[in-house]
């Protein structure tokens, strides 16, 4: 991992296209900018944890979970409609 | 190809076919380790299919069309990612959402905020995670789909 020191407004440039510059710093709290092309998916960690935790619950059926299924129905206006 | 899963609870071994099966690339958040997944109806009545792995006969997740319950549903595949899936026209891809299940109906959700691009063409899918988006890691959807207003 490659670490590096930056005071505000100070930025780093990766692969020549994407520019992430610290904005300020607050306490604990550091504003961060990033400009990347549209091309270059932009997350924050913690969502990309959340959204593989809520994969891993959808995988885990819990006792009953396949009887509620049962209660899902189309919509009557949708019934018709084939995909 | 022949296929073990637990869907139904029990152990059941069910025919699939080629067209119905998917490589994830980059794999599905969560289970890195698995690729190959199968698309398989819940049955004749049911807005449900599941995505099952090929590689894990434990690992299958109920999958929902949102345009069934979000009208308003939308996003934009980025050109590069529409590039990567294989995908050549609009029509090449099917959107599906996760659903989490749980014991009482009117729990259970979907997973808006990261659905699951299919491209028939190609047969590669993955999720996307959608930067910006509004829409929610766990929308309720029993309130539209379920039987409660009806029975």
């Amino acid at each position: 991992m490659l670490i590096l020191t930056r005071k505000v407004e100070q930025g780093i440039v990766i692969n020549n296209d994407v520019v992430v510059r610290v904005l300020s710093i607050d306490g604990e709290r550091v504003k961060i900018g990033v400009d990347a092309p549209r091309s270059i998916s932009v997350l924050r960690e913690e969502l990309l944890e959340e959204v593989a935790g809520e994969n891993r619950e959808a995988a885990n059926r819990p006792n009953g979970g396949t009887d509620s299924l049962r209660q899902l129905r189309r919509p009557p206006h949708q019934a018709d409609s084939g995909d | 190809m022949k296929l073990t899963t637990h869907i139904l609870g029990t152990d059941e071994t069910i025919e699939v076919s080629s067209d119905q099966i998917f490589a994830f690339d980059p794999p599905l958040g969560g289970f890195e380790e698995l690729r190959r997944y199968a698309l398989i109806p819940d049955g004749d009545d049911s807005p449900v299919e599941w995505l099952q792995s090929v590689e894990d006969e434990n690992v299958a997740l109920p999958l929902l069309e949102p345009f069934l319950f979000e009208p308003g549903y939308g996003f934009e595949i980025a050109d590069h990612a529409a590039a990567e899936l294989g995908m050549e026209t609009p029509e090449d891809a099917v959107v599906r959402c996760v659903l989490t299940l749980r014991e009482d109906p009117e729990d259970i959700t979907a997973n808006l905020l990261a659905p699951i691009v299919f491209c028939r063409r190609s047969h590669l899918a993955r999720q996307i995670v959608l930067q910006d988006s509004e829409f929610p890691l766990r929308r309720p959807v029993f309130s539209t789909l379920g039987l409660a207003a009806s029975a």
